[in-house]
């Protein structure tokens, strides 16, 4: 009790005594005659700087009263006039720093032959306040903030510094805020460092609308969300250029939470230069994915050679902080030469989410990911008046990890083409189709390895959803758990699928699929096998059979069999109207034997014809039988015939080195371990589920452990996921 | 894809034999017969990849490493995924005027 009383008349001795400086002209800070003659601001102290005055504070400077809970005004820039603080100053200020219309603020850094000369603006707020660095609508004209650094010798430039100091005071955070109505502020940061600003509540730039912004060299650490947001100047600049983010504080204060930063637009750029180059953001934490948004209008982030730019230049990396291109105004943006690695617990963690139909381009960029029921790129909600997402040269990359579910390599709910792209080392499925209206997805020139097959339909359909599979290459799919599940392959229909009009499945590459006999494929096949491709001699292909029972014919019991091509089922139905009836093409298999044929016509409701040479074996009244879905919503059409598959090739592409992943590349690169060392990593343990596996892999889990679901935990088993 | 295991929980861990991890909290229901991973596999090259800009993931100025570039780590896993096998080579589809099969370009005169 005694502190705090000591404390509360300390404070109110500072306030009684507080003293208020206006300027009479330009001049510094500590010298009396800049405010008059009559003395300086202090601690406790508060001061405005007036109109067409420059102070400059060159050396330790103070002021601010340090007003608990409510923050008061206590420093003013007015209108036309220039805070300075100069190389080699400091300016702390306990209080709101005010800057008014066409007023500028600058913090100078300088280098020199020691080390450099730093300027620094802090803000300290009183106990329990929040405090801003305010920009208000008086007067005419934008306002300015600066904070000019220099380049210095390698990795030790010169950074002009703007800080917010809560523990001097007790004060709970602070804030940059933008003006209300009239004209924005310019941001002008050159070699910067921006640090403690925000909270996990608050946002380091207050949804700061500004007129241009110039972020080049410099550092956000330990702040809230930075939000910025264009004004309505189309000609003004939007650059962010060599910025990286480091410990980011947000937990709450967006809408989106645990946000780095937010960047938007409302409009295109008329005239003026957008970009963002090289900006990363990095996230320590192992349990918690922040993200970064950026949703301007025809914005480029990041460069590539192969895609036309000049140069490669990095456009945005993070590590544990995902990127999205999110907001109404994502449209039309193109990013390339970016990396996501994700390396963390949260479930279902995406690398990259953007609007579908934004007339997005993305290329030349690539996704590490090791979450569980990894999502890489997704693009589940829409926005107006966009075109079709083109995503190119987009490396995926699971890093081997399987937790547990597979996740998804790419999953786009608009049109949408993917091309040239690769998947390895158990990336998610290389597409999930999946959408009852929007989508209409083009999977051409890609290629699979070691990862896990396309996904048709996993949970909603509609024909016309997927236009064009062709010209990929299939190698060696990724297999999980020995004994193969849909997946554990090149292309798979899930229980939503529908026949599809127009879908064209050929000129497709492929090799080393379960059951093939190819030298490393596994041995063991899916259950049931993947198809055969009879223009290709029978050899097994890449496709599996589609999981969709038509009409519900599932689990019925086989009534009469008199040859291996003709069945009878007593509680069948085959002549359903409509998409219920069985076609010819579709696929009948005898469950106990786990075989599959074509259904080669249906003779009557209760009675099929498959096709040659059938199922030998099969025992009426014992054997129950399934009939799933045709690819094709064209009667007799299937995998191997004159339109579909004819053209596949069955071979080995003899890859230059298919063991490169992005591991290798920073092993073979700077001869040190991908991971880290697990005396301070974090261990995640998986255990047997109580819930029932989905239908779409109840038939093919086997009860066994595998080498990734090891029986118990060995060390040994867990060095490869860190070497 | 489906899902066919329980995440039962994560912790750090404080201590390693070569038998035997120590974790700083407990996991709760964790039993004999559960397996795990180590969320670390990625973290150096993430650590060396956010150096790019000019700070490290501490926020302490670094000088950028010039090879930790998006363009040369995908360079050079395209580059191991190129098919020598010439049968891939313009065996596409006609109608995208014969490319090659897969992502990357055959590689052509072994």
């Amino acid at each position: 009790m005694k502190s705090i009383t000591l404390a509360l008349l300390l404070l109110s001795t500072q306030l009684a005594f507080s003293t208020s400086y206006t300027s009479v002209q330009s001049g510094d800070f500590n010298a009396d005659a800049t405010w008059g003659g009559t003395g300086h601001p202090h601690a406790g102290d508060t001061w405005t700087i007036r109109n067409g005055h420059t102070v400059t504070c060159s050396g330790l400077c103070a002021s601010g009263r340090a007003t608990p809970s409510t923050c008061s005004v206590d420093g003013t820039v007015s209108a036309s006039g220039t805070l300075t603080v100069a190389p080699g100053g400091i300016l702390i200020h306990s209080g709101e720093l005010d800057v008014q219309h066409s007023a500028t603020v600058n913090v100078q850094s300088r280098f020199n032959a020691a080390m450099g000369s730093f300027g620094t603006l802090t803000i300290a707020p009183g106990s329990g306040a929040t405090c801003a660095l305010n920009f208000t609508n008086v007067g005419q004209g934008a306002p300015g903030l600066n904070l000019s650094g220099a380049a210095g010798l390698a990795g030790r430039n010169v950074y002009s510094v703007l800080s917010c100091n809560t523990a001097m005071n007790g004060g709970a955070g602070c804030t940059i805020a933008p003006e209300i109505g009239g004209v924005n502020a310019n941001l002008n940061f050159h070699y910067f460092k921006v640090t403690g600003f925000g909270n996990a509540t608050l946002r380091a730039f207050a949804i700061f609308t500004a007129n241009s912004v110039v972020l080049q060299n410099g550092l956000f650490d330990r702040d809230g969300d930075v939000y910025l947001t264009m004004g309505t100047c189309g000609a003004c600049n939007f650059v962010v250029q060599n910025v990286s983010f480091t410990n980011p504080t947000d937990v709450t204060a967006s809408g989106n939470h645990y946000t780095v930063f937010e960047f938007y637009a409302n409009a295109r750029a008329n005239g003026s230069t957008r970009l963002v180059q090289n900006v990363t953001a990095a996230n320590q934490s192992q349990t918690q994915l922040y993200s970064a948004y950026i949703g301007m209008p025809g914005l480029q982030t990041g460069e590539s050679l192969l895609a036309g730019d000049p140069a490669n230049i990095n456009g945005f990396i993070g590590y544990n902080v995902n990127l999205m291109g999110a907001g109404g105004s994502a449209i039309s943006q193109t990013f390339r030469s970016n990396a996501v690695i994700l390396d963390l617990s949260a479930a279902g963690s995406g690398c990259y989410e953007f609007p579908f139909n934004s007339g997005l381009t993305f290329q030349d960029s690539f996704c590490l990911q090791r979450t569980p029921n990894q999502h890489e790129i997704i693009a589940g909600f829409t926005i107006n008046g966009g075109s079709a997402n083109f995503y190119q040269r987009y490396l995926c990359d699971g890093d081997g990890f399987f937790n547990y579910d597979t996740g998804d390599m790419i999953q786009d709910w608009g049109a949408y083409t993917i091309k040239n792209s690769l998947g390895i080392n158990l990336c998610g499925t290389m597409t999930t189709i999946s959408n009852g209206g929007s989508e209409v997805a083009t999977v051409t020139e890609n290629t699979n390895y070691n990862n896990f097959g396309e996904t048709f339909c996993e949970s909603a359909c509609h024909d016309g959803i997927h236009p064009a599979f062709t010209n990929n290459l299939l190698v060696k799919p990724a297999d999980i758990n020995g004994t193969g599940i849909r997946g554990d392959d090149g292309i798979h229909a899930a229980a939503a699928y529908k026949r599809q009009t127009n879908f064209s499945l050929d000129y497709n590459g492929f090799y080393q699929m379960p059951g093939s006999g190819d030298p490393g494929a596994e041995q063991q096949p899916p259950v049931p096998a993947l198809l055969p491709n009879p223009a290709l001699g029978g050899i097994i292909s890449y496709v599996n059979v589609p999981n969709t029972f038509v009409g519900n014919q599932a689990w019925k019991p086989i009534s009469g069999v008199t040859d291996p091509t003709h069945i009878a089922c007593a509680s069948c139905n085959f002549t359903q109207a409509g998409s219920a009836g069985v076609m010819p093409g579709d696929f009948f298999e005898d469950n106990a034997l786990k075989q599959v044929v074509t259904v080669q016509s249906v003779t009557d409701s209760t009675h099929l014809v498959l096709t040659s040479p059938g199922i030998s074996g099969m025992r009426p009244a014992q054997d129950t039988l399934s009939i799933y879905t045709s690819y094709w919503n064209h009667p007799g059409w299937y995998y191997g015939d004159s339109n579909n598959g004819s053209h596949d090739i069955h071979a080995d592409p003899m890859f230059v080195d298919s063991t490169r992943t992005l591991c290798s590349w920073y092993k073979s690169t700077r001869a040190a371990r991908c991971g880290a060392r697990p005396t301070g990593a974090s261990c995640r343990t998986r255990g047997r589920s109580s819930r029932p596996p989905a239908r779409e892999e109840r038939r093919s889990i086997a009860p066994r452990a595998t080498s990734r679901q090891t029986a118990s935990p060995r060390l040994t088993s867990c060095r490869s996921t860190w070497a | 894809m489906g899902m066919t295991n329980t995440l039962r929980g994560w912790s750090p861990i404080v201590a390693v034999t070569a038998q035997s991890l120590t974790l700083s909290s407990r996991i709760a229901n964790l039993t004999a017969g559960d397996t795990f991973d180590f969320i670390t596999s990625s973290q150096g090259l993430g650590k060396m990849m956010v150096q790019s800009a000019g700070f490290d993931w501490n926020g302490n100025p670094v000088t950028p490493p010039t090879w930790a570039t998006v363009a040369n780590a995908t360079a050079y896993v395209y580059a191991g995924f190129a098919p020598q096998n010439l049968i891939f080579h313009h065996a596409g589809d006609p109608a995208h005027g014969f490319p090659d099969i897969g992502a990357v370009p055959v590689k052509l005169g072994r």
